[in-house]
């Protein structure tokens, strides 16, 4: 038998139906279709006093998506949070490696505070980037030494320009060591801080 | 806290009272609605379906077409043996509970 459903009913289901988009499918239409089953075989003055008792759809919709089930709390899109210090960092480690070559000594001197100061690298980053070119001058230094002790215990008779000469040439091996050594300790380091997002510490 | 003390009793209790309704008698949506609504336990339809599908999804309710002699095809509702004894534990466990709280909360002074 097919019954006929009046405009009233029509329009009241299309607005039920609308209003809960977004609801479980499932309870959606058993909520639909408990409302049909209510309505059915109405005729159309019937239906209209009858749909005028019901709830407002949207009411209905509201209520069933408070009882629906939450969905986890969506994580806060990360913002992304201004980095503190970021151009010292970069001019700290500009001034390293490109002060060694232009200002040799006072230069990477100065590069060198300036990542001690900078927030781009952990305490331990910057000890070891103050270590690292003294110990690297000091081991080549003393290398140099044993070398030229070993050359004085030689049958050779010593005379001072040689000596002489020898002790700059230590001291100039020195600074080549460090136009080498602080350089590559500047690249190491922006390397490191840019990995990071030239924080200490890499964001989670 | 105050202000949602009503909501709160009444999503604490209100399934169990859909499972003591269909205890006595199978009823369909619209019937079980009128009936939670005019106790003050739900406030529309929409709130009845979601938690007639949890109480299914439970095992607690089941679902079944009827026609009526008089009216359409009916999807009626009625209790499952889980839910018989799902709701035999809570009314064991509500008249003590609602006592300790009584108890505990005293008598309105003002009444």
């Amino acid at each position: 038998m097919t019954e006929q459903t009046s405009n009233a009913v029509k329009t009241y289901l299309a607005r039920l139906d609308t209003a809960l988009v977004g609801v479980d499918p499932d309870v959606r239409f058993e909520i639909v279709s408990g409302i049909r089953e209510e309505l059915a075989g109405l005729d159309d003055q019937a239906a209209s006093a009858r749909i005028a008792e019901m709830d407002d759809p949207a009411l209905i919709a509201a209520e069933a998506r408070a009882e629906m089930p939450q969905p986890p709390a969506a994580p806060a899109p990360a913002v992304a949070e201004p980095v503190p210090g970021r151009a010292f960092s970069i001019a700290a480690v500009l001034v390293l490696i490109i002060g060694t070559f232009v200002v040799p000594i006072l230069g990477p001197l100065v590069g060198l505070v300036w990542v001690g100061m900078a927030k781009a690298w952990t305490r331990r980053e910057k000890i070891v980037a103050w270590v690292r070119p003294f110990s690297a001058g000091l081991i080549v230094l003393a290398l140099s030494f044993v070398a030229s002790l070993i050359g004085q215990n030689q049958p050779s008779v010593p005379n001072q320009p040689t000596l002489a000469f020898a002790f700059v040439a230590q001291w100039h091996v020195v600074f080549i060591v460090m136009f080498i050594v602080l350089p590559i300790e500047g690249i190491v380091l922006l390397v490191r801080a840019n990995k990071r997002g030239w924080r200490a510490q890499p964001q989670p | 806290m105050v202000a949602d003390v009503g909501t709160q009793l009444r999503k604490g209790v209100v399934e169990f009272c859909v499972l003591g309704l269909l205890s006595r008698q199978a009823m369909y949506g619209w019937e079980l609605s009128e009936r939670l609504v005019a106790s003050g336990l739900i406030a529309s339809i929409g709130t009845l379906y979601p938690m007639l599908a949890r109480l299914r999804s439970q095992g607690l309710v089941t679902a079944y077409d009827e026609a009526s002699a008089s009216g359409p095809v009916r999807k009626y509702y009625r209790l499952t043996a889980q839910g018989e004894s799902q709701l035999d534990s809570f009314r064991q466990q509500w008249a003590p509970f609602a006592a300790t709280v009584d108890q505990l909360v005293g008598k309105d002074s003002g009444s």
